[in-house]
């Protein structure tokens, strides 16, 4: 059931995640190719500004689910098994209120946003209901942090988390 | 000591900032004899377009807001940004002071802050960068031309041309690659993004295409816990800011004055000027409903007013 | 300054002690800080820190990010890294330490297409490394070659590194591109430089490899010539204004994504594979990025900058030494430090009093990505140290740093070349505007 809602959960910030990238990178490439003709695209960069937060946002639960965060750590290395547990643990409750904290201000703002009736400069639509919606993802991203405390990685789990060090970017 | 934080979004080299933050709040402190300290912060604690919200959630107790950003809550003091409203900057600021204290204030538009200071800045006018003149309305005819987002981008495209926004800083860079034909701005702002000695000649509107007004404000919540003393130090501090703002622009204007001179020319006046009123008609009657809509009961009136109290000012100026 | 530095103290110990991740380290620090220096406290902080993050997260200019890590994944799956190191060992093969020439050839044009160091030097230990082995190179030698030459990555445009500092410094990320280009050739020529003298002085850690025919060599091109074009169009586009940044890599992507069409490498999963490894790179920066605006502000209400401003001046440098200072700083730093945090973490504090020093930021930007880059392979914290150890289970650590020493070596003279000479960096970007 949980196994069935968490993938479905994944499923949407893949697909909101993956069309906003390809809508930024297509607005930009007609943006680019239009204004010399002398068809810019009307509010491109608010279109691609939009779909940028959009992009992170859903993103950002996938980054969870997959441990990609940059880290550093420096000391932690020369931890002992016992310290090792321990600072893990210390770790991911830490990491999960923070994501929560994060998710609370990023609803916050949409509350102010929608009391404040800001509007965008371009389009002049309201700016508040998107910032719900990335709201909404930050909520997601607090649900798969909470999956990763409470249910412990097996090893091969783990294993399978760390392999992503090679997609870290410097 | 009441600390006052004055957090603003400018450069430290910009005219506004200069005198409408650094020597006001020197000021300030002075005529309050040192009962109020206002701390300026390096660099603004809120983005450019959300110092009105900055000042209302009170991270800060002053700023400088944009009308243009905030048009959904400011749209009476967008007067002076209309077409033809800001011959000079230092009598566009007068008039909307003085028309916004007598008309505006009682209806309470700026919730939550208090106006001090406002600001228009000087109409922005037409360079031409190209190489071709423009020398009537109908020269704007699919010219791409280059104009801050807002109210400027939908006046672009009443004349016929094909708007073209970016940031400022693009400015330079569209202008040298010859991505835009000419740009809606004003002299002295070109020779402040570098731009001015590519202008190849110069198409100059009456009162301008329209302008970008500024206010200088303080939280209502933190003015009503200054007390009767510091209040009116405030006062005194912010007595002629708005002219002393305007005039600051225009001394800027004038500065490049001899640079101008050298360009060639084309003033829309007479009957070209008349195709503009009829083109920008639709623009006013917008300003004109929304005023209504704030409250404002004969906005013909208040323009009227502003009017007089441009040509007053200009007369002085002569 | 006691609440800055509990604030500084609370981060270091989360950093250090713990694997908590540093932008959400940064970000809550940086709030808490506001929240104790702010006479309206708390709700002053939040109000701040959330306007930061959502600013970013609208941020035009960011989006180039996105955009050009999306690239650099579809060259890699296009195969076409694969192609440029073929291209480059058919025609520097036969040469003393031709196959590790070959292979810094390689890192370079790679990171034509790629804004990350480590995203170069995993990508280029894949393909490079079975080479080096085959040609029976050092093993440690061979995996340092692609560990340092990895680091281009963030110097020949695009750069992550660069993108980074432009938002932060409010410089043009375009003029930043521009201005990597010829220190990144630099490299390649310096480091080229070191594999002939190891391949003169041991020649054992870097043989001679085989000779390939002119025809092969011209047939290598064939595959590499999109590459080439690519990056071209991208840069002239930058240089002539023909489109931003943010455009740039808008048409890097359509580019790269046209290559995977052409060579029928294009699938779904390979299309779905590449828009979720962009997700995960760009946002694992974003949330970097925005707590190291947080943190920014934090900075900025505090005074710190300006405090070090008036001690440094109290100090009577030059401000050449204080240049000098900051760069000794960043190399130590950079022996501890991950690179990226190095930037966010110091670029608000350090660039503002070069720039005060009257100083160009394009310039110190080179300055910064280079001992950035050093910190990747220094030890005993080097990223891409580390990620080659990872990848090579049978290469001991300390003979990969062994094998990098030779590469830090020609940094150093790096550095000192962009030091006493400006123009190398600047030339380039000036000329265009
Ligand atoms: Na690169
Ligand atoms: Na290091």
């Amino acid at each position: 059931m949980i196994r069935k809602l968490n993938h479905g959960l994944e499923l949407v910030c893949r697909v909101v995640s993956g069309a906003s990238v390809v809508v930024m990178a297509s607005v930009a490439f007609l943006d680019s190719i239009g204004r010399p003709l002398a068809h810019p695209l009307p509010g491109g960069s608010e279109m691609v500004s939009h779909a940028l937060m959009l992009f992170f946002f859903s993103s950002l639960p996938l980054v969870v689910k997959a441990d990609a965060h940059i880290r550093v750590g420096l000391l932690t290395d020369f931890y002992s098994a016992p310290m090792k547990r321990v600072e893990h643990a210390l770790t991911v409750l830490l990491e999960t209120l923070a994501m929560a904290v994060l998710a609370w201000m990023v609803l916050d703002q949409a509350a102010r946003l929608m009391r404040f009736g800001t509007e965008s400069v371009y389009f002049q639509m309201p700016v508040g209901p998107w910032v719900l919606v990335a709201g909404g993802f930050c909520v997601i991203a607090v649900w798969f942090a909470l999956w990763i405390l409470l249910a412990p990685a097996t090893e091969a789990e783990r294993l399978a988390r760390a392999s992503h060090a090679d997609n870290k970017v410097e | 000591q009441t600390e006052l934080i004055f957090s603003s979004f400018l450069p430290p080299h910009d005219d506004l900032h200069q005198i409408g933050v650094v020597e006001f709040a020197e000021a300030i402190e002075k005529e309050s004899g040192g009962t109020i300290d206002v701390t300026i912060p390096d660099t603004s604690l809120a983005p450019s377009d959300r110092q009105y919200e900055m000042v209302r959630d009170g991270v800060a107790d002053m700023a400088l807001i944009s009308s243009g950003t905030v048009r959904q809550l400011v749209a009476l003091n967008q007067l002076s940004d209309l077409p033809g409203m800001s011959p000079s900057s230092r009598a566009a600021s007068i008039a909307l002071w003085e028309t916004y204290n007598k008309y505006f204030l009682p209806l309470d538009e700026f919730k939550g802050v208090k106006v001090l200071a406002v600001r228009a800045l000087p109409g922005r006018q037409v360079l031409v960068v190209n190489g071709k003149p423009i020398e009537s309305v109908d020269g704007f005819a699919g010219v791409k031309l280059w104009s801050p987002p807002g109210r400027l981008t939908q006046v672009a495209g009443l004349i016929g041309a094909v708007p073209v926004n970016s940031e400022f800083p693009e400015l330079f860079e569209y202008v040298s690659k010859g991505t835009v034909d000419a740009v809606i701005i004003t002299p002295a702002s070109a020779a402040g993004a570098r731009i001015l000695d590519k202008a190849t000649s110069y198409t100059k509107v009456p009162g301008g295409l329209g302008s970008l007004s500024h206010s200088v404000v303080i939280s209502q919540e933190r003015w009503d816990a200054l007390d009767a003393d510091q209040q009116a130090a405030v006062l005194r501090a912010a007595e002629g800011l708005s002219a002393r703002l305007g005039e600051s622009q225009d001394a800027g204007e004038a500065e490049v004055a001899e640079i101008v001179a050298k360009l060639p020319m084309t003033e829309l006046t007479g009957d070209q000027q008349a195709k503009l009123d009829a083109l920008f008609a639709g623009v006013v009657d917008q300003w004109k409903a929304a005023a209504q809509e704030k409250g404002l009961a004969d906005p013909d009136e208040v323009i009227a007013f502003y009017k007089s109290v441009l040509d007053r000012e200009l007369a002085v100026q002569q | 300054m006691m609440i800055s530095a509990l604030v500084f103290a609370a981060l270091l110990a989360l950093i250090t002690l713990t694997r908590v991740p540093l932008g959400l380290a940064m970000l809550f620090t940086g709030a808490g800080g506001i929240a104790l220096l702010h006479p309206r406290g708390l709700p002053a902080a939040l109000a701040v820190a959330e306007q930061q993050v959502m600013s970013l997260a609208f941020n035009y200019q960011f989006s180039v990010l996105p955009l050009f890590i999306l690239m650099g994944v579809f060259i890699v799956r296009a195969g076409m890294a694969a192609d440029l190191f073929e291209a480059a060992r058919r025609w520097m093969g036969h040469l003393p330490g031709g196959v590790g020439m070959a292979t810094i050839v390689a890192c370079g044009g790679f990171a034509a297409m790629c804004a990350s160091s480590a995203a170069a030097a995993a990508t280029m230990a894949r393909i490079a490394i079975p080479e080096m082995k085959k040609a029976n190179y050092d093993a440690g030698f061979a995996a340092g070659s692609v560990a340092a030459g990895g680091t281009m990555g963030i110097l020949i445009p695009p750069s992550g590194a660069l993108i980074v500092y432009g938002l932060l410094t409010e410089q043009s990320i375009g003029e930043l591109f521009v201005a990597g280009v010829i220190p990144g050739l630099m490299q390649v020529l310096v480091y080229i430089g070191v594999m002939a003298m190891v391949a003169w002085l041991r020649p054992d850690w870097a043989p001679v490899g085989e000779r390939h025919s002119l025809a092969d060599r011209f047939q290598s091109l064939s595959a590499v010539w999109g590459v080439v074009v690519l990056f071209l169009v991208i840069m002239a586009g930058l240089v002539r204004g023909w489109f931003t940044a943010t455009e740039a890599g808008g048409i890097g992507a359509g580019g790269a994504f046209l290559f995977l069409v052409l060579r029928g490498k294009l699938t779904w999963e390979v299309f779905k594979g590449s828009l979720l490894e962009t997700a995960r790179i760009s946002t694992m920066i974003f949330v970097v990025a925005a707590g190291a605006l947080v943190l920014n502000q934090f900075i900025n209400l505090s005074g710190v900058s300006g405090a070090t401003v008036d001690y440094i001046s109290s100090l009577n440098l030059s401000p050449f030494m204080v240049v000098l200072v900051f760069v000794a700083f960043y190399l130590v730093l950079g022996c501890l430090m991950d690179g990226f945090a190095m930037i966010f973490l110091t670029v608000p504090i350090i660039a503002p009093i070069i720039a005060g020093l009257g100083y160009d930021l394009i310039w110190w930007a080179i300055v910064t990505v280079v001992v950035v880059e050093i910190s990747m392979i220094t030890p005993p914290v080097g990223l891409n140290v580390f990620i080659l150890r990872a990848m090579l289970p049978n290469v001991p650590v300390l003979q990969i740093f062994r094998g990098v020493l030779p590469y830090i070596a020609g940094d150093f003279v790096r550095v000192a070349l962009i030091l006493a000479f400006p123009g190398l960096a600047l030339w380039l970007p000036h000329l265009v505007s």
